[in-house]
């Protein structure tokens, strides 16, 4: 009864996660060649990714059980570079001097890095470089059918179901790697849609025994402002739920305002390279900051957020605009249809009419506003 | 076995007495008493701001000239009291129409108390409506849910409340308890539990000083037992005489509950309004006809009792007659729980009281003859939700066309990007970027140092800037001074940007409401002379943050300096120049487009409309 004339809250926050916990870090580089050959002059794409090599074994030397992760957004798909599990990596690590065995076709070729390195990074950096080639290779050869779309949100979803695995399978089984890796690459690789985020946040967190931080970074190159932005947003929120930042290191000319909302929804850091000579001071100082401490200290991320959502139907920035009240979609025109472009709602006709007749300036007194728009 | 007391008389030493016992029960007596008498005494009760008659002051003044006599203070008259007592008036809502949206529209009286009330709101008002013109009309015509919402709150009033439990005794650091009090909490106190008036009567002129009577009862039991606080009867502290007033309660609760109805039939009578006969016979307790749907009394004929298993120490039906003898061992949740029924039953009497005073005497009060409505509610009660079957949620399926992307053939604006190259060019471009043996990871900083050093500056600036923007918006909360850095702008040229701010926000919100939905070309008009005398003042503005800028000393002599303050002076502006520019642009060609869609031919409709309206000359 003392609960009637009196209740005291005391509020217990539990204390975060300890700083030994591993840390994975997932890059996504996309590799649209427009906007790769626009900044030509600047640098290009190979010397960028020795420097996210550099960037990733930087991560990988903080602690022993830290994981790193590298996917390569194409026009034509998503794809990881590493882990990869169609390769074994105990083989390469066991069998370090390509003695024999080799049916796999990546040993044949003399190795890209040195031998004298370091076996974690040589395995990551070996992997990344050999798949990035193939990467460039099925671009220079399927130029022609390049439609220019960017698969960056399906990169995305999968960078995302990826880290929730990782987040809540037991990392004591050694094949969690590659059965992780093998269910997201089958379910966003071809397609590259943004489907699969929404699965993300469907297993069960109590499962998880290992607490792991995360975070994703996206090196993107591309001016384009077309980016799904559906997906985008979803992934944005599954990464909120997850608690993983996202990243942004924007290289070119403009800044994209999407990937600005998702850097600023997820406690990420968008910084906007402008001179990617020296890019590996900036991965290595702003994009090191691990998660669990950037609520505390000032980021090097730029602030000034573009909050503007994008048309579904233009898919360009909207000012003024439409919204569907069935299914938020956004719309700068009402579609001739008169249904919603998303969801097929049909819109009632009379506020169409309304919608659409346009501002009434003048009906009477027409006359008078000509003078006075003009004479201003 | 000794007791030690110390003590001391002001401005002397402290000095200590010695007690000697021999039998341990008078020892403890002996204390407890002590102890008693010493957290009485350091009870203080103190009466917060009412000015007139305070408890402690010695003013003797008996009960019944406390109670009814007293009025609302200045203080608290504002909302409640204006709107109940005022009755009539343009502030009170007791219809739907008063708070349709035309009237609300016309209340001015309500408008003004609203702007009175709320700062922002009223520096909008006279940035917008008093210095650039906008009509009452229209700013309130966007607010009418503020206003409809204030008009709610005003119009009602506090009800009956538990008031013992809102009272803290709060310890001090000199080991006294102090308890705050009003007046009014005093008058509410007696009015909520008459036990205590009751005590009050009898005892304060002859036995207590009012002070001594309230720093007993805030130590009593009787305090503890009413807000609804356990009370152990063998270890706390209570009051010896206050404390009877515990059974009193419990042993002539027929004869109190008369007597509370009478009272709260006195006071009722003495608020302003009420008349006499408007007290309804419902406040007559005895009188009460109890639906049995209701009546407890009826598990006397229900009594599980004689069927064998015991019931639920709430449902156990007792007679009265025979368990008096107990008292004081009763089960404490029952007192306890019987305390809140009646408390609760006391609060729901009084607001019934107010309300039925509001209402007319028309309706006969005949608890017996339910109305359809009554029994379904109280049917309803009965039901025991949790125990049906819960109905399937329904959804209805959406088809998310989440590809529209690709198929749209709206989206082809990154075609005409990817003409600039060849694909050829493309292709041999990719080729080139094949790493080729040994890749050696050092080149990204080998010689580069300038370069990094580059990288770094500009994280470094980024940082810096962030830092700053953080030390701005958090120097308010934080208090953190900023002496140190020399502010040259002045304090009046941000409020003013402010204010602007707010007024162009104000203009701009209802134009688009208008010009995009709105059928008011002549409003619309008005609003776009507005938006642009606006533009002109903001250039204005700039003109003159400009030149005084100009002239300080600090910024003539540090051409970066200067350069850095226009620059953020811009980007202060630069929303609202570019909003203000946006909209008027907008609504010229919009005028264009419809003169040019309205030709010559348009004269004669024209003429028609004159026929109705006059054109204005
Ligand atoms: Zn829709």
């Amino acid at each position: 009864m003392d609960a009637i004339s009196d209740r005291v809250f005391t509020e217990t926050t539990s204390t975060e996660t300890s700083n030994d916990d591993p840390s994975l870090l997932t890059v996504i580089l996309d590799v649209s060649p427009a906007g790769w050959y626009r900044i030509r002059d600047q640098t290009s794409i190979d010397e960028l990714a020795k420097s996210l090599l550099v960037f990733m074994n930087a991560h990988l030397s903080l602690n022993n059980s830290n994981q790193v992760a590298f996917i390569a957004s194409t026009p034509q798909k998503s794809k990881f570079l590493f882990p990869n599990p169609e390769i074994d990596y105990d083989e390469i690590r066991t069998s370090s001097s390509s003695s024999g065995s080799a049916s796999n076709q990546h040993q044949k070729t003399p190795t890209l890095v040195s031998k004298d390195m370091y076996r974690q990074f040589r395995v990551v950096d070996e992997a990344v470089l050999e798949e990035l080639n193939v990467v460039f290779d099925e671009i220079a050869n399927g130029i022609q059918d390049i439609n220019n779309n960017s698969t960056l949100s399906g990169a995305l979803s999968m960078a995302l179901t990826y880290t929730n695995r990782m987040l809540t399978l037991d990392q004591s089984i050694s094949t969690t790697t590659a059965s992780a890796i093998n269910s997201t690459t089958s379910m966003g690789a071809g397609s590259g849609s943004g489907n699969t985020a929404t699965n993300s946040s469907t297993s069960n967190p109590s499962n998880s025994i290992t607490s792991m931080k995360s975070r994703i970074l996206i090196v993107t190159a591309n001016d384009e402002d077309d980016v799904k932005y559906i997906p985008v947003m979803n992934s944005i929120f599954a990464a909120q739920k997850m608690r993983t930042s996202i990243d942004i290191a924007k290289l070119g000319f403009e800044d994209s305002s999407y990937l600005q909302q998702a850097a600023d929804a997820t406690n990420g850091i968008y910084f906007h390279v402008h001179d990617p000579r020296g890019i590996v001071q900036t991965l290595t100082s702003a994009f090191f900051i691990e998660p669990s401490i950037r609520p505390f200290i000032i980021l090097p991320t730029n602030s000034n957020v573009n909050y503007r959502a994008s048309c579904f139907v233009t898919g360009k920035s909207v000012d003024i605009g439409f919204v569907c009240s069935v299914c938020l979609c956004i719309m700068s025109k009402i579609p001739p249809s008169g249904k919603c472009p998303a969801c097929e709602s049909v819109f009632d006709e009379k506020i169409i009419a309304q919608l659409s007749k346009g501002p009434s300036v003048l009906s009477k007194k027409k006359r008078k506003i000509d003078t006075n728009g003009a004479a201003k | 076995m000794r007791l030690r007391l110390l003590y001391k008389n002001d401005g002397e030493d402290e000095k200590s007495l010695l007690l000697n016992f021999s039998n341990r029960p008078t020892m403890n007596n002996i204390k407890d008493a002590l102890q008693t008498i010493v957290a009485r005494s350091r009870t203080v009760i103190k009466d917060t701001p009412t000015p007139a008659t305070t408890v402690s002051d010695g003013n003797e003044t008996t009960p019944g000239a406390i109670t009814p006599t007293s009025t609302p203070t200045p203080s608290s008259v504002g909302a409640s009291s204006s709107a109940s007592t005022n009755g009539a008036g343009s502030l009170s809502f007791n219809t739907p129409e008063s708070l349709s949206d035309a009237s609300l529209l016309r209340n001015f009286q309500l408008q003004q108390q609203y702007l009175k009330e709320d700062r922002n709101l009223r520096s909008i008002f006279t940035s917008s409506v008093i210095d650039n013109k906008l009509t009452p009309q229209l700013f309130w015509s966007t607010r009418l849910n503020q206003l409809r919402t204030y008009a709610l709150t005003i119009s009602q009033h506090r009800g009956p409340y538990n008031v013992l439990s809102t009272i803290k005794p709060v310890a001090t650091s000199d080991n006294q308890v102090n308890v705050n009090v009003t007046r009014d909490t005093i008058n509410e106190i007696f009015d909520t539990y008459p036990i205590i008036r009751r005590a009050f009567t009898e005892l304060v002129p002859s036995k207590f000083s009012e002070g001594e009577f309230w720093s007993r009862f805030f130590n009593s039991k009787l305090f503890r037992r009413l807000r609804g606080d356990k009370i152990n009867n063998s270890t706390n502290r209570g009051d010896v005489i206050l404390d009877k007033y515990l059974y009193i309660d419990q042993t002539q609760k027929a004869n109190e509950d008369k007597e509370s109805a009478t009272t709260s039939l006195d006071q009722t009578s003495k608020e302003p309004q009420s008349e006499q006969t408007s007290t309804a016979p419902s406040l007559q307790n005895p009188q009460i006809k109890v639906n049995k749907f209701l009546d407890l009394l009826g598990n006397e004929e229900d009594n599980s009792q004689k069927l064998g298993n015991r019931p639920d120490l709430t449902m156990r039906f007792e007679d009265d007659g025979i368990k008096k003898v107990n008292l004081g061992q009763e089960n404490e949740m029952i007192v306890l729980m019987k305390n809140m029924n009646k408390l609760s039953s006391k609060m729901v009497e009084m607001s019934n009281a107010i309300s039925t005073t509001q209402q007319s005497l028309t309706q006969p009060d005949e608890p017996d003859s339910l109305s359809q409505a009554e029994i379904n509610e109280y049917q309803e009660e009965l039901n025991l939700h949790d125990l049906n079957e819960v109905e399937e949620s329904e959804f209805i399926r959406l088809s998310i066309n989440s590809n529209l992307d690709a198929k749209s053939s709206l989206r082809r604006g990154s075609e005409a990007q990817m003409n600039h190259f060849t694909p050829d060019e493309l292709s041999s471009f990719f080729s080139s970027n094949k790493f080729k043996p040994l890749v050696n990871l050092s080149d990204t900083y080998d010689s580069k140092n300038a370069d990094i050093e580059k990288s770094s500056n500009e994280v470094t600036s980024l940082i810096k800037h962030n830092f700053r923007t953080f030390k701005l918006t958090t120097k308010d909360s934080h208090g953190v001074s900023y002496d140190d850095v020399k502010n040259l702008v002045d304090e009046s040229l941000v409020q003013e940007i402010i204010r602007y701010n707010m007024t162009v926000v104000e203009f701009l919100s209802h134009f688009w409401k208008l010009f995009l939905n709105g059928n008011n070309p002549t409003q619309l008009k008005r609003l776009f002379a507005s938006l642009k005398n606006c533009r002109n003042d903001l250039t204005a503005l700039k003109e003159r943050a400009t030149k005084k800028f100009d002239e300080m000393e600090l910024v003539k002599n540090n051409e970066k300096l200067r350069e850095k303050i226009i620059r953020s002076l811009q980007s202060c502006l630069e929303p609202m120049e570019v909003s203000l520019d946006m909209a008027c642009n907008e609504y010229v060609a919009a005028v264009r487009l419809a003169q040019k869609q309205q030709p010559q031919e348009t004269e004669s409709v024209e003429i028609n409309d004159n026929g109705k309206r006059p054109l204005q000359q």
